[in-house]
């Protein structure tokens, strides 16, 4: 009952002029980048933020979201029209939502994934609504030794289902965990690795990082491809609609995969693009038909749409809750929140319940905003995709130029932006996965926190990390993670899906 | 055939970097009251991490040698190469010359790179864009860019 009161109130937020204008924006702003392929939700959201300093943090944070969400949406568009999926969530929708539109039948594909979407995301608020306070409550009790093994858990969780190469991971891990070391120590007031540099005593920020590692190299691998060769537009004619048959089955994929992809977004690790994966692999185990998966299938289309949008939204659970992001996205969302002087956690719904039911109710309304938006306007969003890649590129990085110039008027901070976007490119050549480095430069800060408080607390005893029980069920967790891609029928699915 | 080396690679700059990092580490001073780790313990289990990793690395290598495994990553491209050089360029005008000139040169240069059969296209572009751009951010939303040097 107080949280239907704590409800209403979010909506009494989020439905004030502002920040309804404000979601719209994000949201309008998220379809758009979900449609350019080459640009994910991360490197969006990280553009973004600077442009966000000066407004009011909560309008601010429910824009971040709406563009957060918005991109899952906007994601299958390119998916389904030019075979090139916007953004890796949108990869399984590729098999048979492309097959769909070569089949004449786009409209049916896209119509499906936006009410797969809405549907997916309502569900996600409605639980996300019920399972978040408890949860918070729940980590009041968990004090720095219990907090540093969550965040081990989180981190682990995402070294070991990102990609195929634990060791590559780890590399990632570490070597974010390294960047995030850079700066004053907060606790003994000393310099550390600034190499004499009084810029980098504040340390590097994260949307520095953010934007090389996702914005500039994302655009350098989008003018490779572009080079090779032309994508194909399938152009969109007919009815934007579903037939009755085809709704009946879409029906029980889009309830598994709302289900589905809410429950996985909330574990840390891998995000949407697992989600979809399950819920791919769930709808062919099921059908009468699995040999017809990959020729046009609208199964194949509806569940991962829905699984993605329900994990998108399943993924704000721990965030709000605990604290803790589970993608690169999130880890995002994570440092906005942190750039506004808001900590995510059980305090956050009592110090600031306005901003965490407003943002809740927000994604309601979102999810409308966003139905409505991509059916009727989808001839425009399609125009987006004929504009050349070489036209959109280049301007692309000069927003991420303005970001990053905008935090601090620092010529030093566009160079190590420019310098991620190197590092960022080379990772990808060399299959070395971002999301985990992304997440230890956001999470790196809070994990020595909480260690040498806890060492603090024990007077320098490491007992005090398996002093409780929620303590040794973090780190047993951690370790059972990290161990899960070295056992040998892990290993197999894994090489599997990178193929 | 040229054996894949990346992995044995990344596990040379993954030690070599632990063992500076540490190195580093080790030069700071622990206070002598309070924090009974003080400001090195972390990063030596970073670096130690840094160095398991790339011991993982190298088993990895081992592994996927016995496997026959011979797929190496593809090269950098010229594109690429030159779409860098030019945003260095961009970021060191970026304040001399303020945002709308060297915002004009690099989108010019840049677009002619990509695409030299649509110069008009370019020109507009470049003449266009930095100035709506500058007005809607830096003159509407505040953002702090300068328009023109000086």
């Amino acid at each position: 009952m107080e949280h239907f009161g704590a409800l209403l109130h979010g909506f009494a937020v989020a439905l004030t002029p502002g920040n309804l204008g404000y979601a719209f924006i994000g949201c309008l702003l998220g379809t758009i980048v979900g449609v350019l392929p080459g640009l994910g939700p991360a490197a969006g959201m990280a553009l973004l933020i600077p442009i966000t300093f000066g407004m009011d943090p909560t309008a601010a944070i429910i824009m971040l979201a709406g563009l957060y969400y918005g991109a899952q949406y906007g994601g299958s568009t390119a998916s389904i029209l030019i075979n090139t999926p916007g953004e890796a969530s949108s990869v399984m929708t590729t098999l048979d939502g492309h097959q769909m539109a070569r089949q004449g039948r786009a409209g049916a594909a896209l119509a499906v994934a936006a009410i797969g979407s809405l549907i997916a995301g309502t569900i996600g608020v409605i639980l996300l609504s019920l399972l978040a306070v408890p949860l918070a409550r729940f980590a009041l009790h968990i004090g720095p030794a219990e907090y540093f093994g969550l965040l081990l858990f989180s981190m682990a969780s995402v070294t070991s289902l990102t990609g195929g190469s634990p060791a590559k991971a780890s590399f990632a891990v570490f070597l974010g965990l390294m960047i995030s070391t850079i700066g004053i120590d907060l606790q003994s007031g000393m310099a550390r690795f600034t190499g004499g540099v009084v810029e980098l005593q504040d340390g590097i920020g994260f949307v520095v990082a953010a934007v090389g590692l996702f914005a500039i190299s994302e655009v350098l691998f989008t003018l490779e491809a572009v080079v090779k060769g032309k994508s194909e537009i399938v152009p969109l004619k007919g009815s934007l609609w579903l037939t009755r048959e085809e709704w009946r089955r879409s029906r029980g994929p889009i309830m598994r995969g709302s289900f589905l992809g809410f429950f996985k977004g909330i574990l840390p690790g891998g995000g949407a693009t697992i989600a979809t994966i399950l819920s791919y692999s769930l709808e062919r185990a099921l059908s009468k038909h699995p040999e017809r998966f990959g020729t046009g299938m609208i199964e194949g289309v509806a569940g991962p749409e829905a699984a993605n949008n329900g994990a998108a939204t399943g993924a704000f659970v721990p965030l709000l809750a605990l604290g803790l992001p589970g993608s690169a996205s999130t880890a995002i969302l994570l440092g906005a929140f942190l750039i506004y002087g808001f900590q995510p956690g059980p305090e956050l719904f009592n110090s600031n319940p306005e901003l965490v039911w407003g943002l809740i109710a927000s994604m309601y309304i979102g999810n409308v905003i966003l139905f409505v938006l991509n059916l009727p306007l989808i001839f425009l969003f399609v125009r987006i995709l004929y504009v050349p890649s070489t036209v959109l590129m280049p301007l692309v990085l000069m927003v991420a130029c303005i970001g990053v110039y905008a935090l601090n008027e620092s010529v030093l901070e566009l160079g190590l932006a420019l310098g991620f976007g190197v590092l960022g490119y080379a990772m990808r050549k060399l299959s070395i996965p971002i999301p985990p480095m992304v997440l230890s430069i956001v999470l790196g800060g809070l994990l020595e926190k909480s260690f040498r408080q806890s060492m603090t607390i024990s007077g320098g005893d490491l007992d005090v990390f398996v002093g409780s029980p929620i303590a040794i069920a973090f780190l047993v967790l951690s370790v059972a993670v990290f161990v899960l891609p070295f056992l040998p029928w892990r290993r197999k699915t894994s090489m599997a899906e990178q193929k | 055939m040229q054996k894949e080396k990346t992995r044995v690679v990344l596990a040379g700059i993954g030690l070599a970097l632990a063992a500076g990092y540490a190195l580093t580490a080790s030069g700071m001073r622990t206070p002598s009251f309070g924090d009974p780790v003080g400001p090195r313990t972390f990063p030596y289990l970073v670096a130690g991490g840094l160095a398991l990793s790339s011991i993982g690395l190298l088993a990895e290598h081992v592994a996927a040698h016995r496997r026959g495994e011979t797929q190496r990553p593809e090269g950098v491209t010229r594109v690429a190469v030159v779409a860098v050089c030019l945003l260095a360029g961009y970021c060191l005008m970026f304040e001399p010359l303020g945002f709308i000139p060297a915002t004009a040169i690099f989108l010019l240069v840049f677009l002619t790179a990509l695409d030299r059969g649509a110069l008009a296209r370019n020109f507009v572009i470049a003449a266009v864009v930095p100035v709506v751009t500058w007005f809607l951010l830096g003159y509407l939303l505040g953002a702090p860019i300068t328009a023109l040097p000086g």
